[in-house]
């Protein structure tokens, strides 16, 4: 096949991909993100959106993204813009004061006292992993909460949705009713993904939460801090985000 | 808005003026988010397990937007009114190479541990006779249009849709663009030599082609 009569193939791949798209959203769906149906037309969506899961995630795909969204998008611009310059200004002042300790300390001073960093995207937890087991009356992993053994390993990842370059940390904590106690630092990965490694030794048997916090390098709160913030209702802060994932410790099994 | 009036915003814009940037933010935003949204949903099988489609349209555009006013908007400023692709258009091609891009690259989505694009996910051409068969030759003509948007610029995109898709003639396609016949041949021999490469791709033997 010569390279015209491949590239036509394309484009009339092209022309039913348009067409498939034309049928499946019309210039409604547009509008919808604009913002500019009639109330007749938002009716009929959203009546639409009822009618399968589908359905309801195409209408919040086109749902407007809002006045807010345009803010964050505004912050990200102007940091990105600010976040360059500052740092080729942080190498050459450690090219300049190598050697001493003050340095050091200054580096980190600007570091965490820099311009406005670009927020930090949603971070997910990947499924947990451990000994998991299931004994009569617990829910297993199929039922939706792992049970672990008590003296089980943990390894949970924490991951961005896209590659996240700035500096940022990640600590783990396990919640157990109102109770909340630091469990693991978080160790990072490519991309700004974070890999959380631990034991569940001396934790008592019972329902349980690990609680990841991402957050911009001195952002994360401690662990009080972060007992008060849940207890507010609060999952993310300025510089820091929450994110949790249910586990059951199981009791001993019998020798 | 006329485009005489958007491309005084883009101009404003790119000199720095934070009403205009914010005014044209606000202007494209339904823009992008509808073509994140329309190339997503119409590739969702692609998108890992799990994932919360509002959110992904929500943190691409955001993405699109970066990528627009990045290094000194560098990408904003390949927009020129005059060659007859219109700003929403332009940001909306930006926007589906974002998206593919994303969906593809492992890079830039690490959860995603199977790409849509590994050589062995390319066999040979198929003939039309077996329905299933001819399925699966339009989903790998599906794959490499992907690959081919995602490697042309916006400019290049139009081109290809100019040429291969409206399939006007050169004198038409002249006139729309505002480039001149040497221009526009030079294009035919780019878009050749892009899907030369993509073919040799589909074949497993090639390195990845540059931007074109």
């Amino acid at each position: 096949m010569n390279e015209d009569r491949f590239l036509r193939e394309l484009g009339d791949q092209a022309r039913r991909e348009d067409e498939a798209e034309k049928a499946r959203f019309d210039e409604r769906w547009d509008r919808l993100a604009a913002g500019t149906l009639t109330a007749a037309e938002d009716a009929e969506l959203k009546a639409l959106a009822e009618s399968s899961p589908e359905a309801r995630e195409a209408y919040e795909a086109f749902r407007p993204l809002g006045a807010d969204f345009q803010a964050r998008v505004m912050s990200a611009i102007n940091a990105e813009r600010s976040v360059i310059p500052f740092r080729r200004a942080a190498v050459r002042r450690i090219e300049v004061w190598l050697g001493a300790a003050a340095a050091v300390a200054a580096g980190v001073f600007f570091l965490v006292r820099g311009p406005a960093l670009p927020p930090l995207p949603a971070y997910s937890i990947d499924a947990l992993s451990g000994n998991q087991t299931v004994r009569g009356g617990e829910t297993g992993p199929a039922g939706g909460t792992p049970v672990f053994d008590p003296d089980s390993q943990l390894t949970l990842v924490a991951r961005p949705p896209r590659l996240v370059t700035t500096p940022v940390d990640a600590k783990a904590f396990l919640a157990h009713g109102a109770e909340l106690f630091p469990w693991q630092p978080g160790k990072p990965g490519t991309g700004g993904a974070f890999r959380f490694d631990g034991n569940l030794s001396g934790f008592p048997t019972g329902d349980w939460k690990v609680w990841v916090v991402v957050g911009r390098p001195g952002g994360i709160p401690s662990a009080s801090a972060l007992q008060a913030e849940l207890r507010a209702g609060r999952t993310q802060g300025p510089d820091w985000q929450a994110i949790s994932k249910d586990l059951r410790i199981g009791a001993r099994a019998s020798p | 808005m006329s485009s005489e009036d958007t491309a005084d915003l883009v101009r404003r814009a790119l000199a720095g003026e934070p009403a205009a940037k914010s005014r044209l933010v606000a202007v494209l935003t339904p823009v992008v988010q509808a073509r994140v949204a329309r190339t997503l949903l119409a590739r969702q099988t692609r998108l890992a397990g799990g994932r919360v489609v509002r959110q992904e349209v929500e943190d691409l555009s955001q993405d699109v937007f970066l990528a627009l006013f990045s290094r000194d908007g560098r990408v904003l400023r390949d927009w020129e009114a005059e060659r007859g692709l219109s700003l929403e258009n332009f940001v909306g091609l930006v926007a589906e190479r974002q998206v593919l891009s994303f969906l593809r690259s492992g890079r830039r989505n690490p959860w995603k541990e199977d790409s849509a694009f590994a050589a062995e996910d390319f066999e040979p051409e198929v003939p039309d006779s077996d329905p299933e068969k001819t399925a699966a030759s339009r989903e790998h003509l599906a794959l490499l249009l992907d690959r081919l948007r995602e490697e042309l610029s916006p400019l290049g995109w139009w081109l290809f849709e100019l040429l291969f898709v409206q399939d006007l003639s050169q004198a038409e396609v002249e006139a729309v663009s505002g480039l001149s016949a040497d221009a526009v041949y030079a294009w035919r021999s780019r878009l050749r030599r892009l899907a030369r490469k993509l073919r040799a791709e589909m074949s497993g033997n090639a390195a990845p082609a540059r931007k074109t």
